[in-house]
């Protein structure tokens, strides 16, 4: 028997793997990871109303993402690095959520 | 002075979080939304579109501002919030009355550790000669 899905669980895990996934190709501010997660899932998925501060603030609480201020044109911004422990972690819930989306279309069979 | 100003100025005073917490987030905000407007402008959007669409995009909704809120609460609202507020105030009284205890008791072991009374100063029997003749002045004005 497999553990049960928590609903909300899983879309806080999507919006993580989301900006985990966009940091791996390098280091980005707040509003290139909501430009890029845009662009690369072809406007499938976009944060609105800022949705997306207390997802990279509370990553970065965890560890998983690392942010550091720079300056650049007398103006001071916040950076984000993907660290060992988020790569980590990405992998997991990339594991989890490929057996969510397996089962449920599994349960549609050919009705998908 | 940005051009988001009044909305983060807005947005600051519904944060409920220590000033220097609130100040980080504000200046992360505000630089982002800039940005955003400035990249969007660069793909052919007008000035105020593009202004509009940033802040639809970044500036949080009351529910973002209640996660952001929760994400950044002090470590002491976090651990007392978990007590209702009959069992909270009690635990804070005990604290309190555990606090002054070991405070006196440090007090009176400190005092003791000097030998204050057994071998006193100079100034001790000042003070003491200045006592007794403040009390002989009051009795003899009564």
């Amino acid at each position: 028997m497999t553990e049960p899905v928590d609903i909300q669980g899983l879309v806080r895990e999507i919006n993580e793997v989301l900006i985990v996934a966009v940091l791996l190709d390098g280091a980005r501010h707040g509003y290139q990871i909501a430009l890029d997660v845009e662009e690369r899932t072809n406007g499938m998925f976009s944060f609105q109303h800022g949705t997306l501060y207390p997802i990279l603030h509370r990553l970065e609480k965890d560890g998983e993402i690392r942010g550091e201020w720079t300056k650049a044109d007398g103006r001071r911004r916040k950076e984000y690095h993907p660290t060992a422990a988020g790569r980590r972690e990405l992998a997991a819930r990339g594991r989890r959520l490929r057996d969510v989306f397996e089962t449920l279309m599994a349960l549609l069979g050919e009705n998908a | 002075m940005s051009r988001f100003s009044a909305e983060l100025r807005e947005m600051a005073d519904r944060l409920s979080l220590p000033p220097s917490t609130r100040v980080r987030i504000v200046r992360e905000l505000s630089a982002d939304l800039e940005d955003l407007a400035a990249a969007l402008e660069r793909r052919g959007i007008a000035p105020e579109e593009a202004r509009r669409e940033a802040m639809r995009t970044l500036v949080p909704s009351p529910a973002t501002l209640a996660e952001l809120n929760a994400c950044h609460r002090p470590l002491y609202e976090r651990l007392v919030d978990r007590f209702a507020d009959p069992v909270r105030h009690r635990l804070e009284r005990t604290l309190f009355a555990v606090g002054l205890a070991a405070l006196t008791a440090l007090g009176i072991a400190a005092l003791s550790l000097l030998d204050l009374f057994r071998e006193p100063t100079g100034w001790t029997w000042l003070l003491l000669a200045w006592m007794a003749l403040r009390s002989r002045y009051r009795r003899a004005t009564a």
